[in-house]
């Protein structure tokens, strides 16, 4: 019982330092968009970087802005791709967007025309990873969402 | 003893973990493990700055109104840790509004106000000499300032999320939340209301969605903000009146998806003028230290 517990206690000092490490990951190299797609971009307070175990979801909910275009990018250490992930319509239930379906592309651009709640939920699929222990199987992921006006065409 | 110990651990590795949306059932010490790194992948509810939805609302046509912030008190006039975490919250809204409207010298004047409260808050660690420095290196140029201010928002909000104090965090959150509705409600022009008024009403309602299902999961422990709690529920309730219902269909084109949504709603002069008074009242409290 005390083993157990002192392992339980050593996971969670073990968890702790990591959820730390992954503050602002997704403002790190690896999650930066190309400079074509940041272009008059700004990043979104909702932009998210969390500590996740391989191969369970992650979901949050966020407000998509009206007459608004979007840039979501899901990035994470390199042995836990691809990640899996879906964008879903809160009040309906609808998913507007599944990377499955698109090779598990790593970032989508969405236009909106009117203020949306979604929810975004992630997995890490890890498909060719291999873990040796309990502390192997968990990454940092960023999702840093950018965002700008729609710009005006015509006159 | 020992029980009493191993709690005492358990719980200061848990305070990190909050503002994830906890798990019912099970034993203290299940809980608390559950709590813990496994539900970090519970769902979150994000609330966007209030830099973000001023700017937002701004887009749609907010005007600006320098007289309607809120006035900077003393700091030693907040003689209650919750009046001066929900007024911090209050602040950090009114000093993205100056800087979202290109209001420098106002701007000035509150990020020190802030950094005063903050200290008092002790949570001056999350606004480095680098935040200020940046800020202020930058007033003169709004498109520069602009990013800047969005982006130390949003660092300082995921910071805030963990600093391990909920209660604060909540708080803040709270106060900053009453404000962003007072100051996008009270500068709307006071006519009856057109198509972009309920553009804002309607992105309002999607983010005050937001923080509700937030505030919910995690609610106030002190049991002497039930009355600002019970408040902020009436302000859902108002919300949920106007009978906003949205379905939006996807189409994709290259690699993008446009999203485009049929809105119906029930937002009238009476409903906006409800928001306003219960806002205004809520804000009112707030300021004057009644919760």
């Amino acid at each position: 019982m005390r083993k157990q517990f002192i392992i339980q206690i050593l996971f969670l000092l073990l968890a702790k330092a990591a959820f730390a490490q992954c503050n602002n990951y997704h403002l790190s190299y690896n999650c930066r968009p190309s400079p074509s797609e940041a272009k008059d971009m700004y990043l979104s307070s909702q932009s998210r970087s969390v500590y996740l175990e391989a191969q369970v979801p992650y979901k949050f909910q966020m407000t998509l802005f009206g007459k608004m275009d979007y840039k979501i990018i899901f990035c994470a250490e390199k042995k836990f791709y691809p990640i899996h992930y879906t964008i879903t319509e809160k009040a309906t239930g609808k998913i507007f967007f599944d990377n499955k379906d698109d090779t598990f592309v790593e970032s989508i651009g969405f236009s909106t025309d009117k203020t949306t709640i979604v929810v975004v939920e992630c997995t890490l699929l890890a498909e060719k990873a291999k873990f040796d222990d309990i502390r192997d199987n968990r990454s940092c992921v960023g999702i840093p969402i950018m965002y700008r006006k729609i710009p005006k065409t015509g006159f | 003893m020992k029980t009493l110990t191993k709690s005492l651990v358990i719980l200061t590795l848990l305070i990190p973990f909050g503002c994830m949306s906890p798990k019912d059932g099970g034993n203290a010490e299940n809980k608390a493990l559950n709590d813990s790194l496994l539900n970090v992948q519970d769902i979150e509810y994000l609330i966007p700055s209030p830099s973000e939805v001023i700017s937002v609302i701004r887009d749609q046509g907010l005007v600006y109104n320098s007289k309607i912030v809120s006035p900077i008190q003393p700091a030693k006039e907040y003689t209650l840790y919750r009046s001066q975490a929900l007024n911090f919250g209050v602040y950090l809204s009114d000093l993205s509004y100056f800087m979202i409207f290109e209001d420098q010298s106002n701007a000035i004047r509150y990020l020190y106000h802030i950094q005063e409260l903050s200290v008092i808050l002790n949570i001056e660690e999350y606004f480095s000499d680098e935040f200020f420095n940046k800020l202020l290196s930058n007033l003169s140029n709004p498109d520069t300032l602009k990013a800047i201010s969005l982006e130390q928002s949003s660092l300082f909000f995921s910071k805030m999320q963990s600093m391990g104090n909920k209660d604060l965090v909540l708080l803040i959150t709270t106060g900053a939340m009453v404000e962003t509705l007072y100051l996008s409600l009270n500068v709307m022009e006071n006519k009856s209301i057109d198509d972009r008024i309920t553009e804002s009403v309607i992105s309002l309602a999607m983010v005050y969605d937001n923080f509700y299902s937030y505030m919910s999961t995690s609610p106030f422990q002190d049991s002497n903000l039930n009355k600002l709690f019970t408040d902020l529920q009436e302000v859902r309730d108002i919300f949920t009146s106007m009978y906003i219902k949205q379905v939006s269909t996807s189409i994709r084109k290259e690699n993008d998806v446009v999203l485009t949504s049929e809105v119906n709603h029930q937002i009238n002069d009476f409903l906006v003028e409800k928001l306003k008074i219960s806002v205004n009242r809520i804000r009112e409290n707030i300021i004057n230290q009644r919760y």
